[in-house]
Protein backbone atom coordinates (compact mmCIF):
# COMPACT_ATOMS: atom_id res chain seq x y z
CA UNK A 1 0.00 0.00 0.00
CA UNK A 2 2.92 2.31 0.72
CA UNK A 3 4.29 1.79 -2.78
CA UNK A 4 0.84 2.54 -4.23
CA UNK A 5 0.68 5.82 -2.31
CA UNK A 6 4.24 6.68 -3.26
CA UNK A 7 3.67 6.18 -6.98
CA UNK A 8 0.35 8.07 -6.79
CA UNK A 9 2.17 10.94 -5.09
CA UNK A 10 4.85 10.90 -7.79
CA UNK A 11 2.18 11.03 -10.52
CA UNK A 12 0.38 13.93 -8.85
CA UNK A 13 3.65 15.86 -8.33
CA UNK A 14 4.54 15.46 -12.00
CA UNK A 15 1.08 16.65 -13.05
CA UNK A 16 1.28 19.65 -10.70
CA UNK A 17 4.67 20.60 -12.11
CA UNK A 18 3.32 20.29 -15.65
CA UNK A 19 0.30 22.47 -14.82
CA UNK A 20 2.37 25.04 -12.99
CA UNK A 21 4.96 25.44 -15.76
CA UNK A 22 3.44 28.20 -17.85
CA UNK A 23 5.46 29.28 -20.91
CA UNK A 24 3.51 32.42 -21.73
CA UNK A 25 1.46 35.24 -20.36
CA UNK A 26 -0.74 35.30 -23.48
CA UNK A 27 -3.58 32.78 -23.05
CA UNK A 28 -2.22 31.77 -19.67
CA UNK A 29 -5.71 31.61 -18.20
CA UNK A 30 -7.12 28.92 -20.50
CA UNK A 31 -3.83 26.96 -20.56
CA UNK A 32 -3.64 27.07 -16.82
CA UNK A 33 -7.30 26.02 -16.52
CA UNK A 34 -6.78 23.00 -18.75
CA UNK A 35 -3.60 22.01 -16.89
CA UNK A 36 -5.15 22.25 -13.44
CA UNK A 37 -8.25 20.42 -14.69
CA UNK A 38 -5.89 17.58 -15.60
CA UNK A 39 -4.41 17.65 -12.10
CA UNK A 40 -7.87 17.55 -10.49
CA UNK A 41 -8.98 14.70 -12.75
CA UNK A 42 -5.87 12.69 -11.93
CA UNK A 43 -6.17 13.38 -8.22
CA UNK A 44 -9.83 12.39 -8.10
CA UNK A 45 -9.14 9.28 -10.17
CA UNK A 46 -6.38 8.19 -7.80
CA UNK A 47 -8.41 9.07 -4.70
CA UNK A 48 -11.65 7.37 -5.69
CA UNK A 49 -10.08 4.48 -7.62
CA UNK A 50 -11.32 5.63 -11.03
CA UNK A 51 -8.90 4.38 -13.67
CA UNK A 52 -10.44 6.73 -16.23
CA UNK A 53 -8.87 9.61 -14.28
CA UNK A 54 -5.47 8.73 -15.76
CA UNK A 55 -6.77 8.86 -19.33
CA UNK A 56 -8.63 12.11 -18.62
CA UNK A 57 -5.51 13.73 -17.17
CA UNK A 58 -3.37 12.60 -20.12
CA UNK A 59 -5.97 13.98 -22.55
CA UNK A 60 -6.05 17.30 -20.67
CA UNK A 61 -2.27 17.69 -20.93
CA UNK A 62 -2.28 16.82 -24.64
CA UNK A 63 -5.03 19.42 -25.25
CA UNK A 64 -2.99 21.88 -23.21
CA UNK A 65 -0.06 21.38 -25.57
CA UNK A 66 -2.47 21.78 -28.49
CA UNK A 67 -3.62 25.10 -27.03
CA UNK A 68 -0.11 26.47 -26.56
CA UNK A 69 1.44 25.12 -29.78
CA UNK A 70 -0.21 27.48 -32.33
CA UNK A 71 0.78 30.55 -30.29
CA UNK A 72 3.88 32.38 -31.38
CA UNK A 73 5.95 31.49 -28.30
CA UNK A 74 8.59 28.96 -27.46
CA UNK A 75 7.14 25.91 -25.78
CA UNK A 76 8.29 25.50 -22.19
CA UNK A 77 9.21 22.90 -21.12
CA UNK A 78 10.18 21.65 -24.58
CA UNK A 79 7.91 19.16 -26.32
CA UNK A 80 10.07 16.11 -25.60
CA UNK A 81 10.19 17.00 -21.89
CA UNK A 82 6.41 17.44 -21.78
CA UNK A 83 5.92 14.01 -23.36
CA UNK A 84 8.45 12.52 -20.97
CA UNK A 85 6.49 13.94 -18.03
CA UNK A 86 3.07 12.97 -19.39
CA UNK A 87 4.19 9.38 -19.98
CA UNK A 88 5.87 9.25 -16.55
CA UNK A 89 2.69 10.56 -14.96
CA UNK A 90 0.62 7.89 -16.73
CA UNK A 91 3.11 5.18 -15.75
CA UNK A 92 3.22 6.19 -12.10
CA UNK A 93 -0.55 6.54 -11.79
CA UNK A 94 -1.05 3.22 -13.56
CA UNK A 95 1.51 1.61 -11.24
CA UNK A 96 -0.42 2.94 -8.28
CA UNK A 97 -3.52 1.05 -9.43
CA UNK A 98 -1.45 -2.07 -10.08
CA UNK A 99 0.08 -1.94 -6.57
CA UNK A 100 -3.38 -1.61 -5.06
CA UNK A 101 -5.01 -4.47 -6.90
CA UNK A 102 -2.39 -7.23 -7.10
CA UNK A 103 1.19 -8.10 -6.24
CA UNK A 104 3.66 -6.58 -8.69
CA UNK A 105 7.39 -6.06 -8.82
CA UNK A 106 8.02 -2.35 -8.02
CA UNK A 107 11.45 -2.34 -9.64
CA UNK A 108 10.12 -3.81 -12.88
CA UNK A 109 7.31 -1.27 -12.98
CA UNK A 110 9.59 1.72 -12.38
CA UNK A 111 12.22 0.56 -14.89
CA UNK A 112 9.55 -0.13 -17.49
CA UNK A 113 7.93 3.25 -16.86
CA UNK A 114 11.22 5.12 -17.20
CA UNK A 115 12.16 3.23 -20.36
CA UNK A 116 8.77 3.95 -21.92
CA UNK A 117 8.98 7.65 -21.04
CA UNK A 118 12.51 8.00 -22.42
CA UNK A 119 11.57 6.09 -25.58
CA UNK A 120 8.51 8.30 -26.12
CA UNK A 121 10.52 11.49 -25.52
CA UNK A 122 13.22 10.40 -27.98
CA UNK A 123 10.63 9.52 -30.59
CA UNK A 124 8.88 12.89 -30.18
CA UNK A 125 12.18 14.72 -30.51
CA UNK A 126 13.00 12.83 -33.73
CA UNK A 127 9.56 13.57 -35.18
CA UNK A 128 9.71 17.20 -34.09
CA UNK A 129 13.05 17.61 -35.90
CA UNK A 130 11.63 15.97 -39.01
CA UNK A 131 8.53 18.16 -38.98
CA UNK A 132 10.28 21.39 -38.08
CA UNK A 133 8.84 24.27 -40.12
CA UNK A 134 6.00 22.21 -41.45
CA UNK A 135 2.70 24.09 -41.75
CA UNK A 136 0.04 21.61 -40.75
CA UNK A 137 -2.97 23.17 -42.42
CA UNK A 138 -4.94 22.92 -45.60
CA UNK A 139 -7.37 20.32 -47.02
CA UNK A 140 -4.67 17.81 -47.94
CA UNK A 141 -3.17 17.82 -44.46
CA UNK A 142 -6.60 17.49 -42.89
CA UNK A 143 -7.41 14.59 -45.18
CA UNK A 144 -4.10 12.92 -44.36
CA UNK A 145 -4.72 13.49 -40.66
CA UNK A 146 -8.21 11.98 -40.73
CA UNK A 147 -6.87 9.03 -42.73
CA UNK A 148 -4.12 8.57 -40.13
CA UNK A 149 -6.68 8.63 -37.31
CA UNK A 150 -8.90 6.07 -39.07
CA UNK A 151 -5.96 3.80 -39.96
CA UNK A 152 -4.54 4.11 -36.43
CA UNK A 153 -7.90 3.30 -34.85
CA UNK A 154 -8.35 0.35 -37.21
CA UNK A 155 -4.91 -0.96 -36.42
CA UNK A 156 -5.50 -0.70 -32.69
CA UNK A 157 -8.85 -2.46 -33.03
CA UNK A 158 -7.19 -5.28 -34.97
CA UNK A 159 -4.40 -5.72 -32.43
CA UNK A 160 -6.91 -5.38 -29.60
CA UNK A 161 -9.03 -8.21 -30.98
CA UNK A 162 -6.00 -10.43 -31.55
CA UNK A 163 -4.87 -9.92 -27.99
CA UNK A 164 -8.10 -11.47 -26.76
CA UNK A 165 -9.41 -8.34 -25.11
CA UNK A 166 -12.75 -8.74 -26.83
CA UNK A 167 -13.33 -11.88 -24.77
CA UNK B 1 -6.60 -16.65 -19.21
CA UNK B 2 -8.49 -13.38 -19.45
CA UNK B 3 -6.87 -10.11 -20.54
CA UNK B 4 -7.85 -6.66 -19.32
CA UNK B 5 -6.38 -3.45 -20.71
CA UNK B 6 -4.16 -1.75 -18.18
CA UNK B 7 -4.91 1.89 -17.27
CA UNK B 8 -1.79 2.97 -19.19
CA UNK B 9 -3.02 1.33 -22.40
CA UNK B 10 -6.36 3.15 -22.10
CA UNK B 11 -4.55 6.41 -21.38
CA UNK B 12 -2.17 6.08 -24.37
CA UNK B 13 -4.94 5.18 -26.83
CA UNK B 14 -7.31 7.94 -25.65
CA UNK B 15 -4.65 10.65 -25.43
CA UNK B 16 -3.13 9.50 -28.74
CA UNK B 17 -6.40 9.83 -30.65
CA UNK B 18 -7.18 13.16 -28.95
CA UNK B 19 -3.66 14.38 -29.87
CA UNK B 20 -4.16 13.59 -33.56
CA UNK B 21 -7.57 15.27 -33.62
CA UNK B 22 -6.23 18.30 -31.71
CA UNK B 23 -3.36 18.57 -34.19
CA UNK B 24 -5.87 18.69 -37.02
CA UNK B 25 -8.08 21.16 -35.20
CA UNK B 26 -5.35 23.68 -34.34
CA UNK B 27 -3.31 23.18 -37.48
CA UNK B 28 -0.08 22.47 -35.61
CA UNK B 29 1.94 19.25 -35.75
CA UNK B 30 2.98 19.23 -32.05
CA UNK B 31 -0.15 17.61 -30.57
CA UNK B 32 -0.32 15.26 -33.56
CA UNK B 33 3.29 14.22 -32.93
CA UNK B 34 2.51 13.47 -29.30
CA UNK B 35 -0.67 11.62 -30.32
CA UNK B 36 1.21 9.57 -32.90
CA UNK B 37 3.93 8.65 -30.38
CA UNK B 38 1.39 7.63 -27.76
CA UNK B 39 -0.43 5.49 -30.31
CA UNK B 40 2.86 3.92 -31.36
CA UNK B 41 3.50 3.04 -27.68
CA UNK B 42 0.04 1.43 -27.46
CA UNK B 43 0.51 -0.53 -30.68
CA UNK B 44 4.01 -1.71 -29.79
CA UNK B 45 2.76 -2.73 -26.35
CA UNK B 46 -0.18 -4.62 -27.76
CA UNK B 47 1.71 -6.41 -30.52
CA UNK B 48 2.37 -9.98 -29.47
CA UNK B 49 0.33 -9.61 -26.31
CA UNK B 50 -2.16 -12.40 -26.97
CA UNK B 51 -3.26 -14.13 -23.78
CA UNK B 52 -1.60 -17.59 -23.70
CA UNK B 53 -3.61 -20.72 -22.90
CA UNK B 54 -2.66 -21.43 -19.30
CA UNK B 55 -3.66 -24.04 -16.77
CA UNK B 56 -3.43 -23.56 -13.03
CA UNK B 57 -3.96 -26.43 -10.59
CA UNK B 58 -3.35 -27.31 -6.97
CA UNK B 59 -2.32 -30.94 -6.55
CA UNK B 60 -2.10 -33.32 -3.60
CA UNK B 61 -4.14 -31.12 -1.28
CA UNK B 62 -5.15 -33.40 1.60
CA UNK B 63 -8.77 -33.76 2.63
CA UNK B 64 -7.89 -33.52 6.31
CA UNK B 65 -5.06 -32.24 8.44
CA UNK B 66 -4.18 -31.85 12.09
CA UNK B 67 -3.80 -28.41 13.61
CA UNK B 68 -0.21 -27.36 14.10
CA UNK B 69 1.14 -30.10 11.80
CA UNK B 70 2.53 -28.94 8.46
CA UNK B 71 1.60 -30.49 5.14
CA UNK B 72 2.64 -29.92 1.54
CA UNK B 73 0.79 -29.49 -1.70
CA UNK B 74 1.85 -28.64 -5.23
CA UNK B 75 0.84 -25.71 -7.39
CA UNK B 76 1.32 -26.31 -11.10
CA UNK B 77 1.19 -23.68 -13.83
CA UNK B 78 1.27 -24.94 -17.43
CA UNK B 79 1.28 -22.53 -20.36
CA UNK B 80 1.59 -22.86 -24.11
CA UNK B 81 3.65 -19.66 -24.42
CA UNK B 82 6.32 -18.29 -22.08
CA UNK B 83 5.04 -15.77 -19.57
CA UNK B 84 7.04 -13.32 -17.48
CA UNK B 85 6.80 -12.44 -13.82
CA UNK B 86 3.76 -14.31 -12.51
CA UNK B 87 2.01 -14.14 -9.16
CA UNK B 88 -0.28 -16.86 -7.84
CA UNK B 89 -2.56 -16.04 -4.93
CA UNK B 90 -3.19 -19.26 -3.02
CA UNK B 91 -6.24 -17.87 -1.16
CA UNK B 92 -5.40 -19.71 2.06
CA UNK B 93 -8.15 -19.76 4.67
CA UNK B 94 -7.30 -21.06 8.15
CA UNK B 95 -3.78 -21.94 6.97
CA UNK B 96 -0.44 -20.20 7.31
CA UNK B 97 2.20 -20.30 4.62
CA UNK B 98 5.38 -21.82 6.05
CA UNK B 99 7.66 -22.50 3.12
CA UNK B 100 7.74 -22.37 -0.67
CA UNK B 101 10.11 -24.43 -2.81
CA UNK B 102 10.44 -23.55 -6.48
CA UNK B 103 9.18 -19.98 -6.30
CA UNK B 104 9.42 -16.87 -4.17
CA UNK B 105 7.04 -16.13 -1.34
CA UNK B 106 5.28 -12.77 -1.53
CA UNK B 107 3.11 -11.62 1.36
CA UNK B 108 0.80 -13.85 3.36
CA UNK B 109 -0.45 -16.24 0.70
CA UNK B 110 1.10 -15.39 -2.65
CA UNK B 111 3.93 -17.06 -4.55
CA UNK B 112 5.83 -15.47 -7.41
CA UNK B 113 7.55 -17.03 -10.44
CA UNK B 114 10.26 -15.07 -12.24
CA UNK B 115 9.17 -16.54 -15.57
CA UNK B 116 7.47 -19.67 -16.84
CA UNK B 117 8.48 -21.32 -20.10
CA UNK B 118 6.00 -24.16 -20.41
CA UNK B 119 5.43 -25.51 -16.93
CA UNK B 120 6.34 -24.62 -13.38
CA UNK B 121 5.69 -26.49 -10.17
CA UNK B 122 6.03 -25.19 -6.67
CA UNK B 123 5.83 -27.14 -3.42
CA UNK B 124 3.98 -25.17 -0.79
CA UNK B 125 4.19 -26.01 2.91
CA UNK B 126 1.38 -24.75 5.12
CA UNK B 127 0.27 -25.24 8.69
CA UNK B 128 -3.36 -25.24 9.88
CA UNK B 129 -3.87 -22.55 12.48
CA UNK B 130 -6.77 -24.09 14.39
CA UNK B 131 -9.35 -26.83 14.10
CA UNK B 132 -12.31 -26.36 11.82
CA UNK B 133 -12.58 -25.91 8.13
CA UNK B 134 -9.65 -24.61 6.14
CA UNK B 135 -9.33 -24.21 2.40
CA UNK B 136 -6.88 -23.65 -0.44
CA UNK B 137 -8.03 -21.71 -3.48
CA UNK B 138 -9.54 -20.98 -5.82
CA UNK B 139 -6.06 -20.06 -7.03
CA UNK B 140 -5.71 -16.72 -8.76
CA UNK B 141 -2.91 -16.07 -11.27
CA UNK B 142 -1.81 -12.56 -12.24
CA UNK B 143 0.72 -11.59 -14.84
CA UNK B 144 1.39 -8.81 -17.33
CA UNK B 145 1.79 -8.95 -21.08
CA UNK B 146 5.46 -8.50 -22.14
CA UNK B 147 5.24 -4.68 -22.17
CA UNK B 148 2.62 -4.46 -19.46
CA UNK B 149 -0.20 -3.15 -21.62
CA UNK B 150 -2.53 -5.96 -20.59
CA UNK B 151 -3.34 -7.38 -17.17
CA UNK B 152 -3.61 -11.14 -17.61
CA UNK B 153 -5.55 -13.08 -15.03
CA UNK B 154 -6.54 -16.69 -14.57
CA UNK B 155 -8.85 -18.13 -11.93
CA UNK B 156 -7.60 -21.61 -11.17
CA UNK B 157 -9.18 -24.86 -10.07
CA UNK B 158 -11.98 -24.89 -7.56
CA UNK B 159 -11.55 -24.52 -3.81
CA UNK B 160 -10.03 -27.45 -1.91
CA UNK B 161 -11.67 -27.85 1.49
CA UNK B 162 -9.54 -29.26 4.27
CA UNK B 163 -10.97 -30.55 7.51
CA UNK B 164 -8.56 -29.52 10.24
CA UNK B 165 -8.76 -31.75 13.27
CA UNK B 166 -7.64 -30.67 16.72
CA UNK B 167 -4.52 -32.37 18.01
CA UNK B 168 -5.68 -35.67 19.42
CA UNK B 169 -5.29 -36.12 23.15
CA UNK B 170 -4.28 -39.66 24.05
CA UNK B 171 -7.00 -41.04 26.26
CA UNK B 172 -5.70 -44.10 28.08
CA UNK B 173 -8.97 -44.97 29.74
CA UNK B 174 -12.41 -44.64 28.25
CA UNK B 175 -15.73 -45.26 29.90
CA UNK B 176 -17.37 -48.35 28.48
CA UNK B 177 -21.02 -48.80 27.58
CA UNK B 178 -22.92 -51.04 29.97
CA UNK B 179 -24.94 -52.65 27.22
CA UNK B 180 -23.24 -54.20 24.24
CA UNK B 181 -24.61 -55.05 20.82
CA UNK B 182 -23.98 -57.94 18.47
CA UNK B 183 -20.90 -56.69 16.64
CA UNK B 184 -17.42 -57.87 17.55
CA UNK B 185 -15.43 -55.45 19.67
CA UNK B 186 -13.22 -55.37 22.74
CA UNK B 187 -15.90 -55.08 25.41
CA UNK B 188 -16.58 -58.16 27.50
CA UNK B 189 -20.28 -58.78 27.18
CA UNK B 190 -22.41 -59.92 30.12
CA UNK B 191 -23.93 -62.57 27.85
CA UNK B 192 -22.54 -66.03 27.18
CA UNK B 193 -21.13 -67.03 23.84
CA UNK B 194 -17.94 -67.62 21.90
CA UNK B 195 -15.17 -65.48 23.31
CA UNK B 196 -11.95 -65.59 25.25
CA UNK B 197 -13.07 -64.37 28.69
CA UNK B 198 -13.97 -67.26 31.02
CA UNK B 199 -17.46 -66.95 32.59
CA UNK B 200 -18.32 -70.24 34.40
CA UNK B 201 -18.54 -74.03 34.16
CA UNK B 202 -21.73 -75.94 33.40
CA UNK B 203 -22.79 -79.45 32.51
CA UNK B 204 -22.46 -80.55 28.90
CA UNK B 205 -25.65 -80.23 26.86
CA UNK B 206 -26.49 -81.60 23.43
CA UNK B 207 -25.18 -79.31 20.74
CA UNK B 208 -22.25 -78.01 22.78
CA UNK B 209 -18.95 -77.67 20.96
CA UNK B 210 -16.65 -80.55 22.07
CA UNK B 211 -13.77 -78.06 22.06
CA UNK B 212 -15.34 -76.26 25.00
CA UNK B 213 -15.23 -79.36 27.24
CA UNK B 214 -13.07 -78.79 30.27
CA UNK B 215 -11.34 -82.18 30.44
CA UNK B 216 -9.61 -81.64 33.73
CA UNK B 217 -12.85 -80.84 35.59
CA UNK B 218 -14.74 -83.53 33.65
CA UNK B 219 -12.27 -86.30 34.70
CA UNK B 220 -12.37 -85.17 38.30
CA UNK B 221 -16.18 -85.04 38.47
CA UNK B 222 -16.75 -88.10 36.22
CA UNK B 223 -19.12 -86.12 33.95
CA UNK B 224 -18.77 -83.81 31.01
CA UNK B 225 -18.40 -80.17 31.95
CA UNK B 226 -17.89 -77.31 29.55
CA UNK B 227 -16.42 -73.81 29.89
CA UNK B 228 -18.75 -70.94 29.26
CA UNK B 229 -17.27 -67.68 28.03
CA UNK B 230 -18.19 -64.06 27.61
CA UNK B 231 -18.11 -62.88 23.99
CA UNK B 232 -16.24 -59.67 23.04
CA UNK B 233 -18.69 -57.19 21.69
CA UNK B 234 -18.72 -53.53 20.86
CA UNK B 235 -21.06 -50.86 22.12
CA UNK B 236 -22.83 -47.80 20.81
CA UNK B 237 -21.55 -44.46 22.01
CA UNK B 238 -23.32 -41.20 21.23
CA UNK B 239 -21.61 -37.87 21.99
CA UNK B 240 -23.88 -34.96 22.75
CA UNK B 241 -21.96 -31.73 22.16
CA UNK B 242 -23.58 -28.58 23.49
CA UNK B 243 -22.21 -25.42 21.84
CA UNK B 244 -24.56 -22.83 23.30
CA UNK B 245 -22.61 -19.73 24.22
CA UNK B 246 -23.06 -16.04 23.77
CA UNK B 247 -21.28 -15.19 20.52
CA UNK B 248 -18.20 -13.00 20.74
CA UNK B 249 -17.46 -13.80 24.38
CA UNK B 250 -14.66 -15.71 26.04
CA UNK B 251 -17.14 -18.54 26.54
CA UNK B 252 -16.35 -19.71 23.02
CA UNK B 253 -13.20 -21.27 24.43
CA UNK B 254 -15.47 -23.61 26.43
CA UNK B 255 -16.93 -24.93 23.18
CA UNK B 256 -13.39 -25.22 21.84
CA UNK B 257 -12.52 -27.52 24.76
CA UNK B 258 -15.58 -29.68 24.30
CA UNK B 259 -14.94 -30.02 20.55
CA UNK B 260 -11.34 -31.06 21.22
CA UNK B 261 -12.47 -33.66 23.75
CA UNK B 262 -15.23 -34.89 21.44
CA UNK B 263 -12.78 -35.30 18.54
CA UNK B 264 -10.39 -37.25 20.77
CA UNK B 265 -13.25 -39.42 22.04
CA UNK B 266 -14.53 -40.12 18.53
CA UNK B 267 -11.10 -41.28 17.40
CA UNK B 268 -10.39 -43.27 20.55
CA UNK B 269 -13.75 -45.10 20.53
CA UNK B 270 -13.39 -45.68 16.81
CA UNK B 271 -10.06 -47.43 17.36
CA UNK B 272 -11.76 -49.73 19.88
CA UNK B 273 -14.34 -50.76 17.28
CA UNK B 274 -17.30 -49.11 18.97
CA UNK B 275 -20.13 -47.71 16.95
CA UNK B 276 -20.16 -43.95 17.40
CA UNK B 277 -22.86 -41.40 16.83
CA UNK B 278 -22.93 -37.69 17.45
CA UNK B 279 -25.44 -34.93 18.12
CA UNK B 280 -24.16 -31.37 17.86
CA UNK B 281 -26.38 -28.78 19.43
CA UNK B 282 -25.92 -25.47 17.65
CA UNK B 283 -28.03 -23.44 15.28
CA UNK B 284 -28.59 -26.51 13.12
CA UNK B 285 -28.79 -29.41 15.63
CA UNK B 286 -27.54 -32.16 13.33
CA UNK B 287 -27.00 -35.76 14.25
CA UNK B 288 -25.24 -38.85 12.89
CA UNK B 289 -26.51 -42.28 13.85
CA UNK B 290 -24.02 -44.66 15.48
CA UNK B 291 -21.87 -46.43 12.93
CA UNK B 292 -18.40 -47.73 12.14
CA UNK B 293 -15.77 -47.42 9.46
CA UNK B 294 -13.48 -44.78 8.05
CA UNK B 295 -16.17 -43.06 6.04
CA UNK B 296 -18.38 -42.83 9.09
CA UNK B 297 -15.48 -41.48 11.15
CA UNK B 298 -14.95 -38.79 8.55
CA UNK B 299 -18.63 -37.85 8.64
CA UNK B 300 -18.49 -37.55 12.42
CA UNK B 301 -15.39 -35.38 12.41
CA UNK B 302 -16.70 -33.29 9.56
CA UNK B 303 -19.87 -32.53 11.51
CA UNK B 304 -17.86 -31.81 14.63
CA UNK B 305 -15.55 -29.40 12.80
CA UNK B 306 -18.58 -27.60 11.40
CA UNK B 307 -19.96 -26.66 14.82
CA UNK B 308 -20.63 -22.95 15.14
CA UNK B 309 -20.81 -21.73 18.75
CA UNK B 310 -23.90 -19.66 19.34
CA UNK B 311 -27.61 -20.04 19.92
CA UNK B 312 -29.06 -23.55 20.02
CA UNK B 313 -32.26 -24.32 18.18
CA UNK B 314 -33.87 -26.11 21.13
CA UNK B 315 -37.01 -27.01 19.16
CA UNK B 316 -34.87 -29.20 16.91
CA UNK B 317 -32.51 -30.33 19.68
CA UNK B 318 -34.93 -32.71 21.39
CA UNK B 319 -35.85 -34.39 18.11
CA UNK B 320 -32.17 -34.80 17.20
CA UNK B 321 -31.25 -36.25 20.57
CA UNK B 322 -34.21 -38.64 20.74
CA UNK B 323 -33.49 -39.94 17.23
CA UNK B 324 -29.77 -40.49 17.56
CA UNK B 325 -29.49 -41.57 21.18
CA UNK B 326 -31.46 -44.76 21.73
CA UNK B 327 -30.86 -47.87 23.76
CA UNK B 328 -28.44 -49.60 23.92
CA UNK B 329 -26.35 -46.47 23.29
CA UNK B 330 -24.25 -44.87 25.97
CA UNK B 331 -24.55 -41.08 25.76
CA UNK B 332 -21.76 -38.77 26.90
CA UNK B 333 -22.96 -35.17 27.11
CA UNK B 334 -20.25 -32.49 26.87
CA UNK B 335 -21.90 -29.33 28.11
CA UNK B 336 -21.27 -26.30 30.28
CA UNK B 337 -24.81 -26.90 31.65
CA UNK B 338 -25.77 -23.26 31.36
CA UNK B 339 -29.30 -23.83 30.13
CA UNK B 340 -32.03 -25.74 32.02
CA UNK B 341 -33.23 -27.05 28.65
CA UNK B 342 -29.98 -29.00 28.28
CA UNK B 343 -30.59 -30.56 31.69
CA UNK B 344 -34.13 -31.31 30.51
CA UNK B 345 -32.77 -33.18 27.46
CA UNK B 346 -30.45 -35.26 29.62
CA UNK B 347 -33.31 -35.97 32.00
CA UNK B 348 -35.48 -37.15 29.04
CA UNK B 349 -32.74 -39.52 27.91
CA UNK B 350 -32.38 -40.98 31.39
CA UNK B 351 -36.12 -41.50 31.67
CA UNK B 352 -36.15 -43.40 28.39
CA UNK B 353 -33.58 -45.81 29.81
CA UNK B 354 -30.49 -44.55 28.03
CA UNK B 355 -27.16 -44.85 29.83
CA UNK B 356 -26.13 -41.20 30.02
CA UNK B 357 -23.12 -39.46 31.59
CA UNK B 358 -22.38 -35.76 31.76
CA UNK B 359 -19.07 -33.91 31.54
CA UNK B 360 -19.93 -30.41 32.77
CA UNK B 361 -17.34 -27.92 31.53
CA UNK B 362 -16.30 -25.32 34.04
CA UNK B 363 -17.02 -21.83 32.73
CA UNK B 364 -15.90 -19.70 35.69
CA UNK B 365 -12.21 -19.28 34.72
CA UNK B 366 -13.08 -17.80 31.33
CA UNK B 367 -15.58 -15.27 32.67
CA UNK B 368 -14.36 -11.74 33.32
CA UNK B 369 -14.33 -10.78 36.99
CA UNK B 370 -17.67 -9.20 37.98
CA UNK B 371 -17.57 -5.45 38.48
CA UNK B 372 -19.77 -4.14 41.23
CA UNK B 373 -21.70 -5.70 44.05
CA UNK B 374 -24.81 -6.38 41.96
CA UNK B 375 -22.80 -8.30 39.38
CA UNK B 376 -21.00 -10.29 42.06
CA UNK B 377 -24.38 -11.25 43.49
CA UNK B 378 -25.71 -12.08 40.03
CA UNK B 379 -22.69 -14.28 39.33
CA UNK B 380 -23.22 -16.12 42.62
CA UNK B 381 -26.89 -16.72 41.89
CA UNK B 382 -26.03 -18.01 38.41
CA UNK B 383 -23.37 -20.35 39.84
CA UNK B 384 -25.92 -21.66 42.33
CA UNK B 385 -28.43 -22.27 39.56
CA UNK B 386 -25.87 -24.28 37.60
CA UNK B 387 -24.97 -26.17 40.76
CA UNK B 388 -28.65 -26.95 41.28
CA UNK B 389 -28.92 -28.32 37.73
CA UNK B 390 -25.93 -30.59 38.34
CA UNK B 391 -27.36 -31.76 41.69
CA UNK B 392 -30.73 -32.44 40.14
CA UNK B 393 -29.17 -34.63 37.45
CA UNK B 394 -26.93 -36.38 39.94
CA UNK B 395 -29.96 -37.00 42.13
CA UNK B 396 -31.55 -38.91 39.27
CA UNK B 397 -28.57 -41.23 39.12
CA UNK B 398 -26.85 -39.54 36.20
CA UNK B 399 -23.07 -39.37 36.60
CA UNK B 400 -22.13 -35.68 36.39
CA UNK B 401 -18.52 -34.57 36.71
CA UNK B 402 -17.12 -31.08 36.45
CA UNK B 403 -14.19 -30.60 34.10
CA UNK B 404 -11.99 -27.74 35.21
CA UNK B 405 -9.96 -25.97 32.57
CA UNK B 406 -6.69 -26.83 34.31
CA UNK B 407 -7.38 -30.57 34.26
CA UNK B 408 -6.45 -32.84 31.37
CA UNK B 409 -9.42 -34.56 29.71
CA UNK B 410 -8.56 -37.87 31.33
CA UNK B 411 -9.58 -36.51 34.75
CA UNK B 412 -13.33 -36.19 34.09
CA UNK B 413 -13.33 -39.51 32.24
CA UNK B 414 -11.66 -41.24 35.19
CA UNK B 415 -14.14 -39.61 37.57
CA UNK B 416 -17.04 -40.76 35.42
CA UNK B 417 -15.64 -44.29 35.35
CA UNK B 418 -15.34 -44.36 39.13
CA UNK B 419 -18.85 -43.00 39.54
CA UNK B 420 -20.34 -45.54 37.14
CA UNK B 421 -18.47 -48.42 38.74
CA UNK B 422 -19.77 -47.37 42.17
CA UNK B 423 -23.35 -47.13 40.92
CA UNK B 424 -23.06 -50.56 39.31
CA UNK B 425 -21.78 -52.07 42.55
CA UNK B 426 -24.66 -50.50 44.44
CA UNK B 427 -27.00 -52.11 41.93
Amino acid sequence: MATARLSALAAVMISVWLAAALPISQGAGIVSLIGWTGVVLLLSGLTFGLRGGISAAAVAFVIRIGTVAPLDVELYPPLWAQVLLIVLMVEMASASFAFRSRPVDPLLIVVRGLATALGAAALVQVLALLLEGVEASGTLVSLAGVTAVVVGAGWITRVWRRSGLGG
Amino acid sequence: MTAQPSPRLRAYVTAGIVGLITGLAVGDPSPAVIGAVLLVLAIVGLAGSAAPATELTALDVPASAVEGETFDFIVRVATDEPIGRTYVDLALVGLELVDVVGARRVGRSTVSFMSIRTMAEVTVTVVPLTWGRASVGPLDLHTDSPLGMLDLRLQGSSRHDIMTLPKETTLKKLISPIETNLHVGDLVSAHRGPGSEFAELRMFRDGDDPRSVNWRVSSRLQALWVNERHPERNGDVVLLVDSQVEAGTELQSVVDRSIRLAASLVQAYSRRHHRIGIVTLDGLCRWVYPGMGLLHLRRLLDQLMGVVPGEVLWEAAERAVVRAARRPSMVIALTPLMDPRMAGLIHTLKRSGVDVSVVALDVDPVLPPPAGQARVLGRRIWAMERERLRDRLAGEGIPVVSWRSIDPPEVPLAQLDTWRARWRRLG
